[in-house]
C-alpha cells in the first residue's frame, strides 16, 4: 500500500471501534464484558501500526498531496476533502494513534466501574443509579480519533476546518460523558461555544483566502503567497482568522477559559482529547500554515503564546484539584508551542508538542491512576503519601514531573547524553529560539524572560503537584488504596518511557530530525528579524543555563515547601496565603470566567431578550396596529354604510313607498276601473306619438 | 408513461387523492392519504429522476415541459417544467410530506378533512415549484394558502386562530405584492406584434432584452423592472421569512400541529427561496442587480437577529421556529452575493442557498419533528421542564442531538455545508454580511445547546407527567432514523444535489450577468451620444 493509502486506512479504521461501540446496546444489551474496548483498542492499535508503516516507508522530503472528492467545484473555486502528506503529518500520525492506543487500554482498566447494570455515582447528593455505559465511551473515543486523524491528513484549509469542528464536537460528547452531572454538560457547552468563537474567524479567515485563490490546498496557498499573488489584506484577514481558530482550540488567551473546565470528561478524555492531541490542534494548524502567515501574525502567535504560557502557570500553582493542575499545566504548556512557533522557531514548538504529548498523557493517566485508587477522590489537599501504596504510579508520575520541568543533571551523561528527559530538550529549544529572536529584535526581550520565568514556576507547580499526592503523610482519601492493575500501568509505563527519552539527541537526535525534514524554511519579514540558525546555535548554551537555573530553583523551592518533610498531610508551609484574596483570584483563574459572564455572555442573553421584546412589540405591534387601523376603518365604513349610504337608499326606499302609497289608491282591483285606465292611456300614448312624430 | 404528463400526474394525484379522501368514510380517509402521499413521493424520486435525467433541457434549461393553452384571451397557459432548481425543492417536498403524513397517523380530529386539505397542500407546494407560467404559478401559490389557513385553524393548539389569521393575512399581503407584479410585467412584456405572455422564459429573455423572433428588441425598462423587483421580493421576504417580516412564523409554528409544522418549515419557507431564484431575479434582472446587496444585508441581519431570539425562548418550539428565521438567512445571504467580477462565487452563492433549502429542510423538519415527540406525550414544551430525556429516552435523545447537531452546522451534517458554502460566495459580494453570518454560528451553537443541555442532559426530567415519556414507537424511530440518515448522507457528500443545481444555476447567472452588462453598454451607449451630442 501507498503511504496516502495506509494514512487513510490508518484515519477510517477507527470508525470500525467507534461503530462497534455505538450499538453495543444491541449486540452487547448485558454490559459485563469489554467488547466494546477490546475492538476499539485493536482498531486504534492498527491504526498506530499503519501510521508506523507509513512513516516507516515515507521516503521524501516531497510533501504528497492528494483529492479525495470535491465538495463543490467550479473552474474558480473549489472546496474538497483530500490528504496532504509531509513529515509533520506523520509525526502527528504517530503521536495521534500511539498515545491513543495507550488511552484505550488504560480506559479498559479505569472505566471498568461501567460495566455494570447499577452503576452508582457518587457525585449526587442522592446517590445516583444509573446502567453503565462502558462501551458507548469506547464509541466516543473512537470516533474522536478518527475525527483527530481526518484533521491531521488534512490537504487544505477546509478539510481541516471539517476535522476541526468535528474533534470539536466529539470533545463534547467526551466532556459530557457523565451528562447526568450540571457539571458536566455546562462543561461541554461551553467548551463547544468558546471553540466556535475562535471557529467563526477561523470561517472568516477561510472565506477570505478562497476568494483571494480560488481554492484553500496548503500546497497552492503557499505557492500563491511565496510568490506575493496574494493580497496583503488577503493574507492578513486569513492568517489572523485561522489564528482566532487557533486560540480557540488550543486554549490560548484569551479564549483558554474552557479547558479547566473541560476536565470534568473521564481522566482519560483529559489525557488524550484536552491534553496531548486535540488541543495541539491549533499549534499544529499554526505550524502548518507558516509559509502563509505574514509576520503580524507571527508576532502575535508569539505574544499571544507568551502572555498563555504565565497565564495558564500562575493558577497552576494554587489548583487544589489534580486534574485542575494538569489542566492550568497544559494551557501554559500549549503556550510555549504557540511562542515557539511566533519566533520562527517551528521545529522547536512542534518538538515540544510531541514530547508534551507523551509527558502530560502519562500524568493524566498517573492522576486517574490516583484517582481510581482513591475512590474518584482528586483534591491534592487529601491525598499524600501515595508513593508507598502505588510506586508504580508514583515513579512514573515522577518521570513525567522531570520531563515537563525541564531539568536535568549536567555533567552527568548516559549514553553519551546529558542525564535529562523529553521536555528538556524542547523547552531548551524553545527557549534557545526565544533568546535567539530577543537578541535580533531586542524590543521584544519580554519574549524570552516571560517564558524563563514561567519555565520556574512550571517546576515549582509541579513538584507540589507530586509532593503533595505522593510525599508525606498519608492523607483521608488514601484509605485503602492500592497500586492499579497491570491493564492500567502497562500503558503508563510505556508513556513513561516515552516521556524520558522520546526525544533523545535534542535537535541533533532522531525525532527531531525527522519531524523537522520537511519545516517550512524561515521566511524574512519587514516587522521583525529573523534569527539565523547560527545565532539559534550560539543561543543554545545560555538558554539551557538559564533554563536550567530557573527550573532547579523552582524545584528547590517546590521540594522546600511541599517535600516529603512538611508537617502534615495537606498541611504546606504556605498554608497561610491559602485563602488571600489574591489566590482566590489566580486559583479561579485570573477571574476571567466573570468578566467574561459580564462582558460578553449577559450581554449576549440580554440582546437576544431585546430582539424577542422587538418582535412582541414592535414588530408585533406594528402589525396589530395595522390590523387595528383596519378594523377601526371597517368600523368607520360600517357606520359610513349604515347612516350615509344606507340612509339614502332608505330614503329612496321611503321615497318609493311614498309613491306606492299615492299610486296605492289607484290598486283598487277593480276590472272595469283597469281597463278604463289602460285605454286611457293608451289614448295618452297615441295622442303623444301623433304629437312628437308630426312634429 | 409519456415523460411530459409526469408533471401533471405529480401535481394534480394529490389533489385526485384530496377528493377521494373527502368521499371516502373517515375510517380509510387516513389510508387513502399516506397511500397518495407515497405514491407522489415515489412519482417524484422514481419516476422523476430517471426521467428527468434522460430528458433534454430546452433553451431555457427545462425538462419535461407541458404546455397547454389555458386561457387563450389573455395568453394565459398551462405549463409546466423541471431544472436543477427546482428538482431538489419538488423531491425534498415528496420526502417531507411523506414523513409528514406518517407523522400524522393519529389524527382523529376530522380526519377526512384533515387529510384532504394536507393533500391539497401537496398539490399547491409542487404545483408552485413546477409551474412555468406565472398566472398558473400565482394560482397554485394561493391554493397552498386555504388548506394551511384550515389546518392550523382547525387542528391548531389554543391559539390557533389568531395564528392562522395572521398566517393567513401576512400571506396574502404578500401575494397581493406578487398579483401587481406579475401584471405590471404581463402589461410590459408584450410588442405590438408578439401577444402579452405569461409564460417565466419568454419573459425573461424580453426582461434582459434578448427576446427572439415576434420579441425581439422588446424590453422591460429598468424602472418597471425595479418597481417589479420590489414587489416580488416583498412577497418572498415574508414567505421566507427574512426579519422584519417574521412574526407570522413562530406564532404559526407554535399553534400548528407537528405535521403541519414540519410541511410549514420543511417545505412551504422553500417556496420564498426559489421565489427569489425562479421569479425576482430572471424576471427583473435590473432591479435585481441593485438590490442584491440588500438581500445580502437582510440575509445577515436574519442570521442574528433571529439566532438572538432564539437565545431568548423558553419554548422549544418556539426556539426552533426561530432558528428557521435564523437559518434561511443564509439562503438569503447566498442569494444576495451577485458577484460580477467572479461569476464563480456568485454561482456558488446560488447553489449554497439551493443546498442551504434542502439541508434546512430536512433539520427542521427533524426538529419539528422532536419536539412533536415530546408534546404527544408530555403536553408542555417548556425548554426548562425537561432534562435526563438521554436517560429515559435514549435511541430518542441520541437522534434529538444528532439533528441537533445538524442543524448547528456540524460538519459532516447537512446543515454545514448550506452555511459554509453561502458564506464563502458572500465573502467576494460583500464581506461584511459574510463575517456577521460568520459570527452567527456562535449564537447557533449557544442556543441550540443550551436547549440541548436542558432537555437531553441533566439527571432527571422535572416537567409534569414522567410516567409518560415512554420509548420512540417503531413508527416514529422510522421517521427520525430517515431524516438522521439524510442528514449524514448530504453532509458526507453533497454532491448530488449540487451536480443538479450547478447547470441551471449556471445558466440562470450567465443570463443575469448578461442582462446587467447589457444595460451597462447601453448606457454606456447612451452616454457617448450624449456626450457626442454636446
Amino acid at each position: 500500500m501507498s503511504v496516502p493509502a495506509l494514512l487513510i486506512a490508518a484515519t477510517f479504521l477507527p470508525l470500525v471501534g467507534a461503530l462497534a461501540g455505538l450499538t453495543a446496546r444491541w449486540w452487547r444489551p448485558r454490559k459485563d464484558d469489554r467488547a466494546a474496548g477490546f475492538v476499539a483498542s485493536a482498531c486504534i492499535l492498527g491504526s498506530f501500526g499503519l501510521a508506523l508503516t507509513a512513516a516507516l516507508r515515507w521516503d521524501g522530503p516531497e510533501p504528497i498531496a492528494g483529492s479525495w472528492y470535491e465538495i463543490f467545484s467550479l473552474a474558480g473555486v473549489t472546496l474538497e476533502l483530500g490528504h496532504h502528506i509531509d513529515s509533520l503529518t506523520l509525526t502527528m500520525f504517530c503521536l495521534v494513534s500511539l498515545v491513543a492506543s495507550c488511552v484505550c487500554v488504560f480506559a479498559l482498566g479505569y472505566l471498568s466501574d461501567e460495566l455494570t447494570h447499577e452503576h452508582r455515582d457518587h457525585s449526587f447528593e442522592e446517590e445516583l443509579v444509573r446502567p453503565g455505559r462502558f462501551h458507548l465511551f469506547f464509541g466516543y473515543l473512537c470516533l474522536f480519533v478518527t475525527a483527530m486523524l481526518l484533521l491531521v491528513i488534512g490537504g487544505n484549509l477546509f478539510h481541516v476546518f471539517v476535522g476541526w469542528e468535528l474533534v470539536g464536537a466529539c470533545s463534547y460528547l467526551l466532556i459530557g460523558f457523565y451528562y447526568e452531572r450540571p457539571i458536566a454538560g455546562a462543561a461541554a457547552t461551553k467548551a463547544f461555544v468558546v471553540n466556535r468563537i475562535g471557529d467563526a474567524g477561523f470561517l472568516i479567515g477561510l472565506a477570505a483566502l478562497l476568494a483571494a485563490n480560488g481554492d484553500v490546498r496548503f500546497v497552492s496557498l503557499f505557492e500563491a503567497a511565496g510568490a506575493g499573488e496574494l493580497s496583503r489584506t488577503a493574507l492578513l484577514i486569513g492568517g489572523f482568522g485561522v489564528l482566532a481558530g487557533c486560540v480557540g482550540k488550543s486554549a490560548q488567551f484569551p479564549l483558554q477559559v474552557w479547558l479547566p473546565d473541560a476536565m470534568a470528561g473521564p481522566t482519560p478524555v483529559s489525557a488524550l482529547v484536552h491534553s496531548a492531541t486535540m488541543v495541539a490542534g491549533g499549534v499544529y494548524l499554526i505550524g502548518r500554515m507558516t509559509p502563509a502567515l505574514p509576520g503580524e501574525v507571527l508576532l502575535t502567535v508569539a505574544y499571544l503564546g507568551c502572555a498563555t504560557a504565565l497565564i495558564g502557570a500562575a493558577p497552576a500553582l494554587f489548583q487544589t484539584d489534580l486534574k485542575g493542575i494538569l489542566a492550568y499545566s497544559s494551557i501554559s504548556q500549549l503556550g510555549y508551542m504557540m511562542l515557539a512557533l511566533g519566533v520562527t522557531g517551528w521545529g522547536a514548538g512542534l518538538f515540544h508538542l510531541v514530547t508534551h504529548a507523551f509527558f502530560k498523557s502519562l500524568m493524566f493517566l498517573c492522576a486517574g491512576s490516583v484517582i481510581v485508587a482513591c475512590h474518584h477522590a482528586q483534591d491534592v489537599t487529601k491525598l499524600g503519601g501515595l508513593m508507598r501504596k502505588m510506586p508504580v504510579t508514583a515513579g512514573a508520575m515522577l518521570v513525567g514531573v522531570i520531563a515537563i520541568s525541564g531539568l536535568a543533571i549536567p555533567g552527568v551523561t548516559l549514553f553519551g547524553e546529558a542525564l535529562s528527559f523529553s521536555g528538556f530538550h524542547s523547552k531548551d529549544a524553545i527557549l534557545s529560539h526565544a533568546l535567539a529572536f530577543t537578541e535580533a529584535n531586542p524590543a521584544h526581550a519580554i519574549l524570552f524572560w516571560v517564558p524563563l520565568v514561567t519555565a520556574g514556576l512550571t517546576a515549582l507547580y509541579m513538584v507540589r503537584l507530586w509532593g503533595l499526592t505522593f510525599a508525606g503523610t498519608p492523607g483521608s482519601a488514601t484509605k485503602g488504596a492500592h497500586e492499579s492493575p497491570a491493564v492500567m500501568l502497562a500503558p503508563i509505563l510505556i508513556l513513561a518511557g516515552l516521556a524520558a527519552f522520546c526525544a533523545i539527541g535534542g535537535d541533533g537526535g532522531p525525532l527531531y530530525g525527522f519531524l523537522t525534514r520537511t519545516a517550512p524554511e524561515v521566511g524574512t519579514f519587514a516587522l521583525f528579524e529573523s534569527p539565523t540558525e547560527a545565532a539559534v546555535d550560539e543561543a543554545h548554551h545560555h538558554a539551557e543555563m538559564m533554563g536550567l537555573i530557573a527550573a532547579g530553583l523552582g524545584a528547590a523551592a517546590g521540594l522546600a515547601l511541599f517535600g516529603p518533610w512538611r508537617r502534615a498531610p495537606g498541611h504546606a508551609r504556605a498554608e497561610g496565603l491559602k485563602d488571600a484574596a489574591v489566590v482566590r483570584w489566580l486559583r479561579s483563574g485570573w477571574g476571567f470566567d466573570a468578566v467574561y459572564r459580564a462582558l460578553a455572555v449577559r450581554p449576549t442573553l440580554l440582546a437576544g431578550e431585546v430582539a424577542a421584546l422587538t418582535d412582541r412589540s414592535a414588530l408585533d405591534g406594528a402589525v396589530h396596529g395595522t390590523a387595528t387601523l383596519a378594523r377601526r376603518v371597517a368600523r368607520f365604513e360600517r357606520s359610513v354604510d349604515e347612516r350615509l349610504v344606507d340612509g339614502v337608499v332608505r330614503g329612496v326606499g321611503r321615497l318609493a313607498r311614498g309613491f306606492g302609497r299615492l299610486f296605492g289608491a289607484t290598486q283598487s282591483g277593480g276590472l272595469r276601473q283597469y281597463v278604463a285606465a289602460l285605454a286611457a292611456c293608451a289614448v295618452g300614448l297615441a295622442v303623444l306619438a301623433v304629437v312628437l312624430l308630426a312634429g | 408513461m409519456d415523460p411530459a404528463a409526469l408533471l401533471s400526474l405529480i401535481v394534480f394525484l394529490p389533489a385526485a387523492g384530496a377528493v377521494l379522501t373527502a368521499c371516502a368514510p373517515a375510517a380509510v380517509a387516513r389510508w387513502i392519504g399516506l397511500g397518495t402521499v407515497a405514491a407522489t413521493f415515489l412519482l417524484t424520486t422514481a419516476a422523476l429522476l430517471p426521467a428527468y435525467f434522460e430528458a433534454t433541457p430546452d433553451d431555457h434549461g427545462m425538462r419535461l415541459v407541458t404546455d397547454a393553452e389555458w386561457v387563450g384571451s389573455f395568453n394565459i397557459r398551462y405549463t409546466l417544467g423541471v431544472d436543477g432548481i427546482s428538482l431538489p425543492l419538488v423531491v425534498l417536498t415528496g420526502l417531507v410530506f411523506l414523513l409528514s403524513a406518517a407523522t400524522s397517523w393519529n389524527v382523529s380530529e376530522k380526519p377526512r378533512a384533515y387529510w384532504s386539505l394536507f393533500l391539497l397542500l401537496e398539490t399547491g407546494v409542487l404545483g408552485t415549484f413546477l409551474a412555468l407560467d406565472l398566472f398558473l404559478f400565482y394560482v397554485l401559490f394561493e391554493v397552498m394558502l386555504l388548506p394551511m389557513y384550515f389546518l392550523i385553524g382547525v387542528w391548531g393548539g389554543p391559539n390557533r386562530a389568531y395564528a392562522a389569521i395572521k398566517f393567513f393575512l401576512y400571506t396574502l399581503a404578500g401575494s397581493l405584492l406578487l398579483l401587481v407584479a406579475l401584471l405590471m410585467l404581463y402589461a410590459a412584456g408584450g410588442s405590438g406584434v408578439g401577444a402579452s405572455t405569461f409564460d417565466m422564459r419568454l419573459l425573461s429573455d424580453i426582461a434582459r432584452g434578448a427576446g427572439t423572433g415576434e420579441y425581439a428588441g422588446v424590453t422591460i425598462d429598468r424602472g418597471t423592472q425595479t418597481l417589479a423587483f420590489w414587489l416580488m421580493l416583498g412577497c418572498f421576504l415574508i414567505k421566507l421569512p427574512a426579519v422584519p417580516f417574521h412574526t407570522w412564523l413562530p406564532d404559526a409554528h407554535v399553534e400548528a400541529p407537528t405535521p403541519v409544522s414540519m410541511i410549514l418549515a420543511g417545505v412551504l419557507l422553500k417556496v420564498g427561496g426559489y421565489g427569489i431564484l425562479r421569479l425576482a431575479y430572471p424576471l427583473a434582472p435590473l432591479g435585481a442587480a441593485a438590490g442584491a446587496e440588500i438581500v445580502c444585508a437582510l440575509g445577515a441581519v436574519s442570521i442574528i437577529y433571529g439566532a438572538l431570539a432564539a437565545m431568548a425562548q423558553t419554548d422549544f418550539k418556539r426556539l426552533v421556529a426561530y432558528s428557521s428565521v435564523s437559518h434561511m438567512g443564509y439562503v438569503l445571504l447566498g442569494l444576495g452575493a451577485w458577484t460580477l467580477s467572479e461569476p464563480d462565487f456568485w454561482k456558488m452563492g446560488f447553489s449554497g442557498a439551493i443546498f442551504q433549502m434542502v439541508g434546512h429542510g430536512i433539520t427542521s423538519t427533524g426538529m419539528f419533528f422532536a419536539v412533536g415527540v415530546l408534546y404527544d406525550r408530555v403536553h408542555h414544551r417548556e425548554i426548562n421542564r425537561f432534562g435526563g430525556l438521554l436517560r429515559r429516552m435514549p435511541i430518542y435523545a441520541a437522534l434529538g442531538l444528532g439533528m441537533s447537531f445538524a442543524a448547528l452546522g456540524l460538519p459532516g451534517l447537512c446543515g454545514f455545508v448550506g452555511e459554509a458554502v453561502t458564506v464563502f460566495a458572500a465573502w467576494p459580494a460583500s464581506p461584511w454580511a459574510a463575517a456577521a453570518a460568520a459570527f452567527g454560528i456562535i449564537l447557533t451553537a449557544g442556543y441550540m445547546l443550551r436547549m440541548v443541555q436542558r432537555v437531553f442532559l441533566g439527571a432527571e426530567y422535572v416537567g409534569p407527567l414522567r410516567e409518560n415519556l415512554s420509548q420512540l414507537s417503531g413508527r416514529e424511530t422510522a421517521i427520525f432514523a430517515v431524516l438522521m440518515a439524510l442528514a449524514v448522507a448530504l453532509g458526507v457528500y453533497p454532491r448530488p444535489v449540487f451536480d443538479v443545481t450547478e447547470p441551471a444555476v449556471g445558466r440562470l447567472v450567465d443570463t443575469l450577468g448578461d442582462a446587467v452588462e447589457a444595460d451597462r453598454e447601453r448606457n454606456d451607449g447612451e452616454t457617448v451620444i450624449a456626450g457626442a451630442a454636446e
